[in-house]
């Protein structure tokens, strides 16, 4: 068991690595220039080798990554391009935005996802398992964007509301927080939550015809019983792996969803500095996204451990 | 603040500031304005518009004179542009390094920002100082970052706002079906300067070819283009002047109709013959680049372009940039054979001729090297008596109008939508918002 976490969190290392390298190199290989936006639109400076030496985007390529790098080992991510800002400074003003959005997208998935899935499976080939599997199917086929869209817009035709608010953070106002939260988080929840739907139900029909929930049946156990105490738990195996699979969706989908619901999160702040070709931006952001994803994917590896006991003894 | 323009020599240009108004607690005098000028000619990305100028003198406290180097006549209204020339205080950008930052934004409007919650609002606070006494009416704008179109749309059906977009305006597309649901609220619908064309490497094959490019000009049926994504309505032939300029627009119907055919016709025969002639028989493929990014109805031209285009044989592949690297590459002309987009709108003829046709600035996205207009275009920018300059500016459109340097679409009507109870709202001409608002006040 210790071996297996131990290897799980040391894998961290080189994957972060990895990603601080192949995002590097990808957002210099790309066309657009920092430099000529920077001045063509905004003034910044006298002339393009004045602004390229003063941003130190002259030097060669493995210098500035060196550079980026020493700064991160000691805690640094940078300065934005444009505003000069450390980027620690504006990621901690609009991660809790990302995080909570994130956080409640997940508790609405799986909730949706697992419930819906355990009806389905519990219910086959009745009315309740085949509006499970078409609500399971709808929401894989939806694109979220679309489904935000006729969210935002439905309701100010017809009722003239309109699930829009501007932002407020949770400390300020708790309830008006939650109540400008919830729309997104349900959006994006039910969303993501088709393909916890589909694997549920399967895995909950291949659990129930297993030999130790065919003995429960037999000893007389309620359904309740049979369903909560021994089927679900191992049924959530898989389910816990696709939640796993799923984290970059999660965080990844976030930049949609926050543009129409005029969140001040990651998203909209990763985006403005891609179009920006904001090098330090882009790259400290993915670098704590990927983090935050590798964490939660830790968690998902421990509750393997939890869920299924082979890894324990193994 | 005010400031009275007088040209009073050929190349001499007297700029008064009226009313003394104060910024940062302190009077803006003269050399407050030589200051952001001269900042202008050595660092805006527009510093273009400043290359005839010699230099800018003190006079006394409220006074400067430009010289400039020959008779500059976009020089007044480059002046009177808000868009590019601000007056900035020099202690905020000895303070702050730039503009660029929030608390940078100090001047004499109507309005101080007082928070920028990024991301979320911008907040302004009325100006009790502001030099027209009396205004604004309001107390404070209140202005909500909404970057996705429907949910600004939405806003502003369910009242949330009083009115959207960050310079007052919706699309046709968006602001019909509006008035359909909400007919309630005021929709005021004018020509704007929007101006959109295709735009091509005249200095590299194919696009070198006349022929080639009149080909292209003849198979974009603007009628149907205009009926189609416009619901019929807005400026059938952008270019090179666009119909919002009428006192500088030469109408179609003014050109030789034989020449006009290439700015205006549809004719796909007579597209096909010309690609053959060019030795293109059956027809070619061309990248065409572009921003799918840009606000309705810009996806649907795109789309548009390639039916229309594959209808002559030329068969466009479509190649969406994203917005930063299409503002740094495209944009400013550096792209391969083709491209299509709209162009920043102004207020100046000269942006529109000498800056689209002359080699050198970035807005000449067709690489257009023509020795006649050159001289041309340089004629009408130092031309100062207007009647003599407008007659200059009809040649040139005479000129240009079989070159098909450029291939310009049609735009529809922009619409200026507010609530009801929003009264004094002026739609305008031009980027800034504050003077749609000045006088504008609640009446609830």
């Amino acid at each position: 068991m210790r071996e297996y976490l131990l290897k799980r969190v040391l894998l961290i290392v080189p994957t972060l690595f990895l990603v601080t390298l192949l995002v590097f190199l990808l957002m210099h290989m790309r066309s657009g220039d920092v430099v000529i936006q920077m001045l063509e639109g905004y003034a910044y400076a006298d002339t393009v080798e004045a602004l390229r030496r003063e941003l130190g985007l002259d030097k060669p390529l493995h210098e500035q990554y060196l550079a980026w790098m020493g700064g991160v080992l000691q805690g640094d991510l940078g300065r934005s391009l444009w505003t000069k800002e450390p980027i620690l400074v504006e990621f901690a003003r609009r991660f809790p935005v990302t995080l909570e959005l994130t956080l409640l997208t997940v508790i609405i998935s799986v909730t949706f996802g697992v419930g819906v899935g355990v009806l389905s499976a519990i219910r086959q080939e009745t009315w309740i398992d085949y509006i499970g599997r078409v609500v399971a199917i709808m929401a894989l086929a939806m694109p979220v964007f679309w489904l935000a869209i006729l969210v935002v817009v439905i309701p100010a035709i017809y009722w003239r509301w309109t699930p829009l608010w501007t932002y407020v953070t949770l400390t300020a106002d708790p309830l008006e927080n939650l109540k400008i939260m919830i729309f997104p988080a349900l959006v994006f929840g039910v969303s993501r939550a088709g393909p916890i739907m589909r694997i549920m139900r399967s895995s909950m029909l291949e659990v129930q015809r297993q030999d130790y929930i065919r003995t429960a049946w037999a000893k007389g156990l309620q359904e309740r019983t049979v369903v909560f105490k021994h089927a679900i738990k191992n049924a959530l195996i898989p389910v816990v792996s696709i939640i796993g699979l799923q984290i970059h969706f999660y965080l990844g989908g976030t930049v949609i969803i926050e543009s129409i619901f005029r969140l001040p999160g990651m998203g909209s702040f990763f985006f403005e500095a891609l179009i920006r070709r904001d090098f330090p931006v882009v790259q400290g952001v993915n670098l704590i996204v990927a983090t935050f994803a590798l964490l939660l994917n830790l968690v998902v590896d421990f509750s393997y451990a939890y869920l299924d006991p082979r890894i324990r003894y193994r | 603040m005010a400031i009275e323009i007088r040209a009073n020599a050929i190349t001499q240009i007297h700029m008064v500031i009226q009313n003394k108004p104060s910024v940062n607690g302190r009077a803006v005098k003269a050399p407050d304005v030589k200051y952001s000028l001269d900042r202008f000619a050595a660092k805006s990305g527009y510093r273009a518009r400043f290359d005839d100028v010699d230099h800018v003198e003190v006079v006394d406290d409220y006074t400067v004179k430009i010289v400039t180097k020959y008779p500059f006549a976009p020089l007044l209204v480059n002046l009177a542009s808000p868009s590019h020339n601000f007056i900035l205080p020099k202690e905020a950008e000895d303070k702050y390094g730039d503009f660029n930052k929030a608390e940078a934004a100090i001047g004499t409007g109507p309005f101080i920002l007082e928070r920028y919650e990024r991301g979320v609002k911008l907040v302004f606070k009325r100006n009790p100082d502001y030099y027209i006494k009396g205004l604004p009416y309001v107390d404070g704008i209140e202005w909500q970052i909404t970057p996705n179109d429907a949910a600004r749309v939405a806003l502003l059906r369910t009242g949330k706002v009083d009115f959207v977009h960050t310079t007052g305006l919706l699309a046709g597309e968006e602001a019909i079906p509006l008035q359909r649901t909400n007919p309630e609220l005021k929709f005021f619908k004018y020509q704007s300067l929007n101006w959109g064309m295709f735009y091509m490497r005249t200095d590299q094959p194919p696009f070198n070819d006349i022929r080639v490019r009149r080909a292209l000009s003849l198979a974009i049926n603007r009628p149907a283009w205009l009926e189609t994504l416009e619901f019929g309505e807005g400026c059938l032939i952008t270019g090179p002047i666009p119909c919002a300029l009428p006192e500088w627009k030469l109408d179609v119907k003014e050109l030789d109709p034989i020449k006009a055919k290439y700015l205006a016709g549809f004719d796909r025969e007579e597209a096909r013959r010309l690609l053959a002639e060019a030795g293109f028989p059956k027809g070619f493929t061309t990248p065409m680049y572009h921003h799918p990014g840009y606000t309705t109805p810009w996806p649907s031209r795109f789309e548009l372009a390639v039916d229309e285009l594959s209808k002559v044989g030329i068969k466009v592949e479509l190649k969406p940039q994203e917005y930063g690297d299409y503002i740094s590459t495209t944009f400013l002309g550096k792209f391969e054979k083709l491209a299509m987009g709209p162009i920043t709108p102004f207020l100046e003829v000269d942006d529109y001729l000498y800056g689209a046709f002359s080699p050198g600035p970035p807005n000449n996205r067709s690489h257009v090297d023509d020795a006649e207009l050159n001289a041309m275009l340089l004629a009408q920018r130092r031309e100062l008596d207007p009647e003599k300059r407008q007659r200059i500016v009809y040649d040139i459109q005479r000129y240009v109008a079989d070159k098909a340097y450029y291939v310009y679409i049609p735009i529809g009507l922009s619409y200026h939508v507010h609530q009801p109870y929003l009264k004094g709202f002026a739609p305008k001409i031009g980027h800034t918002m504050v003077h749609r608002v000045i006088a504008a006040w609640l009446d609830k």
